[in-house]
């Protein structure tokens, strides 16, 4: 078993009343692609968004490499995320939204045009994003994720809006990311693709873990989509 | 170093920045081009047009340094705009010390809105010495008139692009903050000033006028050149306000989460 690169202590993350994330205890584990699966409104993101930095626990840790995000030495080197398609200013191209990155993180400016590339957007590179698809987006943000060459990666939804051909291609090119050795957290609502993609799940339902471990396992001989509803109902049941 | 060649690039690449400073240069060479006519239909105590006053033709190359407006709103935009475009995630990505986002912001804003004000200033001064040479009873100007609505430019530019920068972090909605910026400054506080003019020189727009310093004789609502601060006091008080407004939204708006 590797070392785990991604952890949530007891994580919890209340607005006014409603508690979005309660108590929520995982280890990611180096190298493997992990499914963070549930329902909408699960609290996936917001658990996702706490690891980040981008909004502040209630109570508990989410750590990468044993520290927060934000005491991480240029972390867009250490981690790289995609959390939603609208992270771009309509009004830059490509490689102008991508340059204003590596300009904040201390990256060459020929690495935009290595991810563009990789994600192949090399020819669209220098058009406006106000005219992408959601698509063009979930790619541009995948590229963006990969400027610092990170180590992890954390995706949120990077399937929503993908078209099958778009899925399929994400598929191939999350297994090859993983395959060089990279860690990555992908959240999604869409069971039949991950089933397809990971190899470790967490599965979260109304802010809390229901379960984590090999998908494999988990699965059985059934699929996730069965295993899912049978957990959930029965940590369901448990609960009343 | 770096964020502040990241902030300097999201101004250079935007078209906003560009739609800015020619509205800028616009509104301060029209006002300055048409400021001439009017003062030249007024006739003075001497049964002379008024541009035969050195004091007047000074104010209307004053008018070239009118156009701060846009520096405020610039500031606006490079806080708030992140909000609105969505940008505000990478940006905290690549650098989860929100202060020191907001300190680059800063940086680039006080730059930014200076050369925004010089070039805007620097072409109605222009347009301003085209303007006043249609008439022939016009004076020349004092010595330092036109140096010092240059430097009230750029000062001003740049305090109140910085201003902008904390009322965008304040006001995460960029239409709402640019929009409170223009209420604030065009309609409360002149209401204000007419109510209470002894107080003029302590809100925003007599903190202007003070850095505008141009010793008008007359200037509005009974309030003369002579009441304001001077140019470094009002320069002071402004980044007062500003830094007022940044504390308040470090405490509250800063770090709150981004969505």
């Amino acid at each position: 078993m590797s070392a785990s690169v991604i952890s949530f202590n007891n994580l919890s993350k209340h607005y006014g009343k409603q508690a979005a994330v309660k108590n929520l205890n995982a280890a990611i584990r180096s190298g493997a692609i992990t499914g963070f699966i549930g329902p909408n409104g699960a609290g996936k993101s917001t658990a996702l968004r706490c690891l980040l930095g981008l909004a502040t626990a209630t109570s508990g840790t989410a750590l990468i490499n044993g520290a927060p995000y934000s005491a991480l030495e240029n972390p867009l080197k250490v981690v790289g995320a995609v959390l939603d398609s609208r992270g771009f200013h309509a009004g830059l191209t490509a490689l102008q939204n991508l340059k204003v990155i590596t300009a904040a993180a201390d990256i060459p400016d020929s690495r935009a045009l290595e991810v563009l590339e990789i994600v192949e957007l090399s020819e669209v590179a220098h058009k406006r994003t106000k005219g992408f698809s959601l698509g063009m987006k979930q790619r541009l943000a995948l590229a963006a994720a990969l400027l610092g060459d990170p180590q992890i990666l954390v995706l949120d939804e990077p399937a929503n809006g993908l078209d099958p051909i778009g899925i399929a291609w994400l598929r191939v090119f999350l297994r090859k990311l993983a395959d060089e050795g990279r860690t990555i957290l992908v959240s999604s609502h869409q069971l039949a693709e991950m089933e397809h993609t990971v190899d470790d799940v967490i599965i979260i339902n109304h802010g809390e873990m229901v379960v984590e471990g090999p998908i494999k396992k988990i699965v059985g001989k059934g699929t996730l989509e069965e295993a899912f509803l049978q957990l959930t109902l029965k940590a369901k049941a448990a609960a009343k | 170093m770096n964020l502040f060649k990241s902030e300097l690039r999201k101004l250079i690449y935007s078209r906003t920045t560009y739609g800015l400073l020619l509205a800028a240069v616009a509104l301060a060479s029209l006002t300055a081009g048409v400021l001439p006519y009017v003062f030249s239909k007024r006739v003075g105590p001497s049964g002379f047009s008024t541009l035969n006053q050195q004091a007047v033709v000074d104010a209307v190359y004053g008018k070239a340094a009118g156009a701060y407006l846009f520096a405020i709103i610039l500031g606006v935009i490079l806080m708030a705009g992140e909000f609105r475009q969505g940008t505000a995630v990478a940006t905290f990505l690549a650098a989860p010390k929100r202060s020191h986002v907001f300190l680059a912001k800063v940086a680039i804003a006080a730059i930014a809105g200076a050369i925004l004000q010089f070039v805007a200033a620097g072409i109605a001064v222009i347009v301003a010495h085209t303007a006043l040479g249609l008439y022939p009873e016009a004076v020349a100007p004092s010595d330092t008139a036109i140096l010092d609505t240059i430097l009230a430019a750029v000062i001003s530019g740049a305090v109140l692009a910085v201003v902008g920068v904390a009322v965008g972090t304040l006001i995460r909605n960029q239409m709402l903050g640019t929009l409170i910026a223009i209420l604030w400054l065009n309609l409360v506080e002149p209401i204000m000033v007419l109510v209470f003019p002894d107080g003029a020189k302590w809100w925003a727009t007599g903190a202007i006028s003070g850095i505008l310093n141009l010793h008008v004789s007359v200037g509005r609502n009974g309030v003369t050149a002579a009441d304001y601060l001077e140019p470094w006091q009002a320069s002071l008080l402004l980044l007062g306000y500003g830094a007022v407004i940044a504390l308040v939204s470090f405490a509250t708006t800063l770090r709150r989460d981004i969505d």
